[in-house]
């Protein structure tokens, strides 16, 4: 058995039945455990299946191997209590660029060896969730994080493209979120929530034209 | 039949927005009319390099004398701040293209295919992400900075912010951090062409008039989003069939089309007012709410919300046929953030990046010279003293003197609080220790006329201590009378002598017997360092014969009963 979870081809009947030579959705499972869904689109190349990849992997972002996160309380002096915090964050979805190289052998292996991934689909704002959303129930951390929220930003439609947060904690929200951040288990159910809006005639096949993705705050902190 | 053809006119560099797809990295799409031409989106924004591959980007603290609010305090907070200085751009790395095309070879297929250039936007916005440097008073959820952003690459944006002590501090170790508190993002927004579309439209004109949306005819009025509900159901009834050609892939905006025809060829507007009273109806209740967005109208849209329509009086029977091919412009927005990253590291000992200076311009500083007046003195603008000119001469380095002066009598010093000052300036006094030197001068005038002009005296500082030029003393007499009757002595005359800066003071005393001499002391007023008073003693016999005598007293006792031998 090769390396790839494969989860499902469910568009295979289209494949067998219809004339079209390749399936217009897969679902896969990679090895990171990330489920991916790609769709077909044939109008980038008519000559070699290419597809698309439903928005997934939200997450804190890189640059030059960091992680772009920031958490610093603050002090008047070193003995002093904390006076505030700043918290300031990058996120960003898509594939990695190993997640895409195991997606894109897929493909070459149980659908055609010219297949490939194009990108992301093209996506458009919701207009009912335009910006990135801060959901949690009953969390107080969470209610810390909102009313110190500086900026909302709105949903980046391309892979790859990020989103920034700045928090300015006051002193009390700064030594209760500094205590909580000694374990990220505090955090937990803490969602950073991403909508979008897909122009499904584009891709067809069993879609819903409104979707999000999310990720949990803690798992960003345990990484 | 009626045939409709809408085919939109694309322009050279429109690019084909359904058709992109990334390639390392970079999302690229073909040019409409050539396949083999492709466009991409820049891919990162960064700060601006000067000539010598420096970062543009500078931050200034800068710590300026603030005065304390605790006199007694010898260490208090001084005043600052910082300027944070940035010029930021978006472009995309040359390698980064290169590669891209590479890729973009292989996977279409196309080994012509080129990237030319990158999509040229037709808005961009900027936001500025920071709580350090959110000014006070701003309420949350704002950011910082927005504003329009440059819509070619390379081209540079330029921010310069202020910030108080703290905040100044708090932003120098934020970017001692790999994150610091500044992000920024553009929101870049493009148009492009869809794929084209090609469909038949056939309309059912009696069905049609037996529809449950628009049976009325042309008694009823509608609202849009009635209308597009209206049209929904007849596709789904077949009343009206659409029939796409090809692939399917662009049927939002086909839909959008054949709504839109169908529109113009049914309905008419009107102006909500105008519709007859008898057939409102809910009409305006449902503009209402339309435009207060609990009904929406997604394919209409293009005509806007606000809008009523009457139907037309539809003359058509049978079937009709339309037919739409053509392509729709679209606009997409492309987001493109960066942190401004980790400075610090490797400028932070670059003094054309990150500075600290003291803002000590001795130009714009003054010095203050006090004159204090002691308790003691007040009491000699009763007796003494009729006014005290304090003068200041300060010679400066650029040759040119400052001359000031106060001038203290008795009611300026009751009605003031016993501070007097005189200010000179910085001119090209350099050297900042040479520039608290200076001169001053004292000028007395005395009750009676007298004057003393004290020498120019050197100093440098901050207070002159103004006290007397003189001083008290008492000349005391003493001897026997008894002593003096014996030799036949009737009375005794002394004369005191001295000088009281451009006077001679004189003063006498006559002593007979009898007198207490403690009443008869001497109180004289002295220039200081002078201890002498001149003195002559006069005994008057009785058969009015003298016998005088003189000398300089230094001790101030005079006897009276020592006669001369001779």
């Amino acid at each position: 058995m090769n390396r790839f979870m494969f989860c499902c081809l469910w568009s295979i009947a289209a494949f067998a039945s219809s004339a079209q030579p390749f399936p217009e959705q897969l679902k896969l499972k990679l090895s990171d455990g990330t489920s991916l869904v790609l769709c077909r689109q044939m109008s980038i190349s008519r000559s070699t299946p290419v597809y698309f990849y439903l928005p997934v992997n939200l997450r804190v972002s890189e640059e030059n191997g960091n992680k772009e996160f920031l958490f610093m309380p603050y002090k008047n002096n070193d003995t002093g209590a904390i006076q505030g915090a700043i918290l300031h964050l990058l996120i960003q979805w898509g594939l990695t660029g190993a997640q895409l190289e195991e997606a894109e052998q897929f493909l070459a292996t149980y659908v055609d060896t010219a297949a490939t991934i194009g990108g992301s689909v093209f996506l458009e704002p919701d207009p009912a969730h335009p910006d990135v959303e801060i959901v949690f129930r009953q969390n107080p951390l969470g209610e810390i994080l909102l009313r110190s929220m500086k900026n909302v930003p709105k949903t980046a439609l391309n892979a790859g493209s990020k989103m920034a947060f700045s928090f300015g904690l006051d002193a009390e929200d700064a030594r209760v979120f500094n205590d909580a951040m000694k374990d990220a288990i505090h955090f937990k159910n803490i969602r950073f929530k991403v909508y979008f809006k897909l122009n499904t005639r584009l891709y067809g096949g069993d879609l819903s034209d409104n979707f999000f993705i999310e990720s949990d705050f803690s798992k960003w902190l345990q990484q | 039949m009626l045939f409709w053809a809408a085919i939109c006119v694309a322009s050279a560099q429109q690019i084909m927005v359904d058709q992109g797809g990334e390639f390392s990295g970079l999302w690229c799409f073909p040019v409409y009319g050539d396949s083999a031409t492709y466009l991409y989106l820049p891919s990162r924004a960064r700060l601006g390099l000067s000539g010598d591959s420096l970062p543009e980007f500078s931050f200034l603290r800068y710590v300026t004398e603030k005065p304390g609010n605790a006199p007694s305090g010898t260490i208090t907070e001084a005043g600052g701040g910082g300027i944070v200085t940035f010029l930021i751009l978006y472009d995309t790395p040359e390698a980064q293209i290169r590669e891209a095309e590479k890729e973009l070879r292989e996977k279409t297929g196309n080994r012509k295919a080129i990237l030319r250039g990158p999509v040229i936007f037709i808005r961009g916005r900027y936001l500025l992400v920071s709580s350090i440097l959110m000014p006070d008073g701003n309420t949350k959820k704002e950011v910082l900075g927005a504003g329009e952003a440059p819509v070619l690459e390379n081209s540079r944006l330029a921010f310069s912010f202020e910030v108080d002590p703290v905040r100044s501090k708090l932003l120098l170790e934020s970017f001692k951090m790999k994150t610091p508190d500044i992000s920024l993002i553009f929101q870049l927004g493009f148009s492009g062409l869809t794929d084209s579309y090609e469909a038949k439209l056939d309309i059912d004109w009696s069905e049609m008039r037996h529809s449950q949306s628009f049976g009325a005819g042309g008694s009823a009025y509608f609202i849009s989003a009635d209308i597009e509900l209206g049209f929904d159901e007849l596709i789904r009834n077949n009343t009206i069939r659409l029939t796409t050609v090809g692939t399917n892939e662009s049927m939002e905006s086909l839909l959008n089309m054949v709504y839109s025809k169908l529109l113009d060829l049914m309905f008419k507007p009107v102006e909500p007012e105008k519709v007859p009273e008898a057939k409102k109806g809910g009409l305006l209740d449902a503009l209402g709410a339309i435009a207060g967005g609990a009904l929406s109208s997604r394919k209409l849209a293009k005509v806007g919300f606000n809008v009523a329509f009457q139907m037309k009086h539809l003359q058509m029977s049978g079937q009709s046929t339309l037919y739409f091919h053509g392509r729709s412009t679209v606009e997409r927005n492309h987001f493109i953030s960066f942190n401004i990253g980790d400075l610090y590291r490797k400028y932070g000992q670059n003094e054309r990046i990150f500075r600290d200076v003291a803002l000590y311009d001795p130009a714009f500083q003054q010095r203050e010279v006090y004159v204090g007046v002691d308790g003691s003195l007040e009491k000699e603008f009763n007796r003494m003293v009729n006014n005290v000119t304090v003068r200041l001469r300060k010679k400066h380095a650029d040759g040119a003197i400052t001359m000031k002066e106060v001038l203290i009598n008795r009611s300026v010093f009751t009605d003031s609080t016993g501070r007097f000052r005189m200010v000179y300036l910085n001119r090209g006094d350099t050297d900042m220790i040479k520039w608290l030197d200076y001169d001053y001068q004292t000028v007395w005038k005395f009750v009676g006329g007298g004057t003393f002009i004290s020498e120019w005296t050197h100093s440098n500082a901050a207070m002159i201590n103004l006290y007397a030029p003189f001083q008290r003393r008492i000349i005391a007499l003493e001897g026997d009378f008894a002593l003096l009757s014996q030799q036949d002595i009737r009375a005794v005359s002394v004369r005191i002598e001295y000088p009281f800066f451009s006077e001679i003071k004189k003063d006498d005393r006559t002593i007979r017997a009898g007198d207490n001499l403690n009443e008869k002391s001497f109180e004289v007023t002295l220039p200081l360092g002078r201890e002498e008073v001149d003195y002559s003693i006069t005994w008057l016999r009785r058969d009015g014969t003298k016998v005088s005598v003189g000398g300089k007293d230094q001790i101030g006792l005079l006897f009276i009963d020592e006669l001369p031998k001779n």
